[in-house]
């Protein structure tokens, strides 16, 4: 169900919508976040009702946290795009020249300083 | 000047010597300098040292060339003038040939695989979920990239999301889109193609990485507003990272720290706790890029120094002049030749 001032659209991309959302989104989302994320006005049970669809078809996975749940996005391809950013990632001699790695493995007296820097820093 | 046979003109010495100064602050510009700075002058002083010393090798060669029998009958210049006045001996110019036939090869291969990386890299881009700028994998390993291309992505592990606070979450993302805005893999690729045409500058090369991962932490503390922050997100990314890598991994199997396998894939260990090797060759009991990151931005900018950007001025100025000087030799040398041939033919008449 649609609020008044909606303009009706096909569900596919209503659907495509959400998935964005949830691609966008740092974390796993409840029904509410997904809605305030939409540019489209739509109401809070159309939205459960569209993450549920999206849930059967396995486009999205969700978790009970509380009384509700969250949903994350499933995509059949994203195993194999990781699995491919690995090979990209190691396979070639000259890859930092092409993947800017926010932070690698420490070594042990990497680890030692790193900890060391940051509790001086932050006691709590 | 028979004595300098077996030798060269000086000069011809001086993009080699800046090359050797150049590994030796590579280091100290890449920490003492703002990031900007620091990625801009390496980067000029890396290919300016790269050219440089190339132009030297090719005059070198050259001066070999036309000590050939058959460059004297070809051209009808005196031998015995070109022989006798040249200031290159064969020897240099013949090793001068072989070095510069390696750096051709050398840099054909970084060619080719920069090349191969980028088509990759492309390839996979294509297969990234989502439509905008960054890309989250479903993945548990602590992991995030960038990817540059058009567009260019950000890769974001949900390992690594998992991690990362709401603001910790920020500056990462900042991190990684001011690689793809600042365009960060051109200084990298350029450098490292100086660096394949002459392997003394690697030090530069690995410097620019470095620099450019400054650069982007300091346009991701700007981007939050705080510096302590971003050295926390680094930290803790960098620490989860290192903890999942070991409890996948026992650290017995994996290797002592100090050998840093550069190239040689451990098996069994999963593949991004590779990254251990991604660091190149630092010293051993040098503390290395992470925790010099994370204490960068503990510690206050370095202000702009004069004396470092002299320095490389200068230091390419110098390179440059080598074989600059190196080729008026050569000019002089033809010059004398064929003045000596006009003599020759003058008393011949």
């Amino acid at each position: 169900m649609t609020g008044p001032d909606s303009r009706r659209r096909p569900a596919g991309s209503l659907e495509s919508e959400v998935m964005a959302a949830l691609q966008h989104a740092a974390q796993p989302l409840t029904p509410a976040q997904v809605q305030d994320r939409l540019t489209a006005d739509l109401a809070y049970t159309t939205v459960v009702t569209i993450l549920t669809r999206m849930h059967a078809k396995g486009l999205a996975a969700r978790s009970k946290e509380g009384r509700s749940f969250r949903y994350r996005p499933v995509d059949d391809e994203t195993g194999l795009a990781a699995r491919r950013m690995h090979q990209v990632l190691e396979g070639e001699p000259d890859r930092e020249s092409i993947l800017a790695r926010f932070v690698d493995t420490l070594s042990e007296g990497d680890e030692r300083l790193l900890r060391r820097l940051l509790d001086r820093q932050d006691p709590g | 000047m028979t004595e300098m046979r077996w030798f060269m003109d000086a000069d011809g010495y001086l993009p080699f010597a800046v090359s050797v100064l150049g590994m030796l602050i590579a280091r100290p510009l890449s920490e003492r300098l703002p990031p900007r700075s620091a990625t801009w002058l390496i980067t000029l002083l890396a290919v300016a040292t790269a050219v440089a010393s190339t132009l030297t090798l090719l005059v070198l060669a050259a001066e070999g060339v036309v000590q050939l029998a058959g460059f004297a009958t070809y051209t009808g210049l005196p031998l015995d003038i070109l022989r006798g006045d040249a200031q290159t001996s064969p020897l240099v110019a013949a090793l001068a040939s072989v070095a510069l036939t390696a750096g051709a090869a050398g840099l054909a291969v970084v060619a080719v695989r920069l090349r191969r990386a980028r088509r990759a890299s492309a390839d996979a881009v294509r297969d990234l979920p989502g439509e905008g700028l960054v890309a989250v994998l479903d993945d548990d390993v602590v992991d995030a990239f960038a990817v540059p291309g058009r567009p260019g992505r950000v890769v974001i592990s949900t390992g690594m999301l998992a991690v990362l606070d709401e603001n910790e979450q920020r500056v990462l993302l900042a991190h990684e889109e001011a690689h793809l805005r600042d365009r960060h893999h051109m200084f990298r690729n350029v450098t490292r193609a100086a660096a394949a045409v002459n392997p003394l500058l690697r030090p530069l090369a690995r410097a620019v990485v470095y620099s450019t991962e400054r650069w982007a932490d300091e346009r991701a503390a700007d981007a939050v507003g705080d510096r302590t922050l971003a050295a926390r997100a680094l930290g803790r990314a960098a620490l989860s990272r290192t903890t999942q890598a070991q409890t996948t991994q026992p650290r017995s199997q994996t290797p002592p720290p100090d050998t840093r396998a550069e190239e040689t894939p451990a098996e069994g260990v999963p593949p991004t706790a590779l990254g251990i090797g991604l660091r190149g060759p630092d010293r051993p009991n040098r503390p290395g890029p992470l925790p010099r990151r994370v204490r960068a931005l503990l510690l206050p900018i370095p202000h702009h120094g004069l004396t470092l950007p002299l320095t490389i001025v200068l230091s390419i100025l110098a390179a440059l002049w080598g074989p600059y000087d190196l080729a008026l030799d050569l000019r002089d040398l033809i010059e004398g030749a064929h003045a000596g041939q006009r003599r020759l033919c003058g008393s011949a008449q």
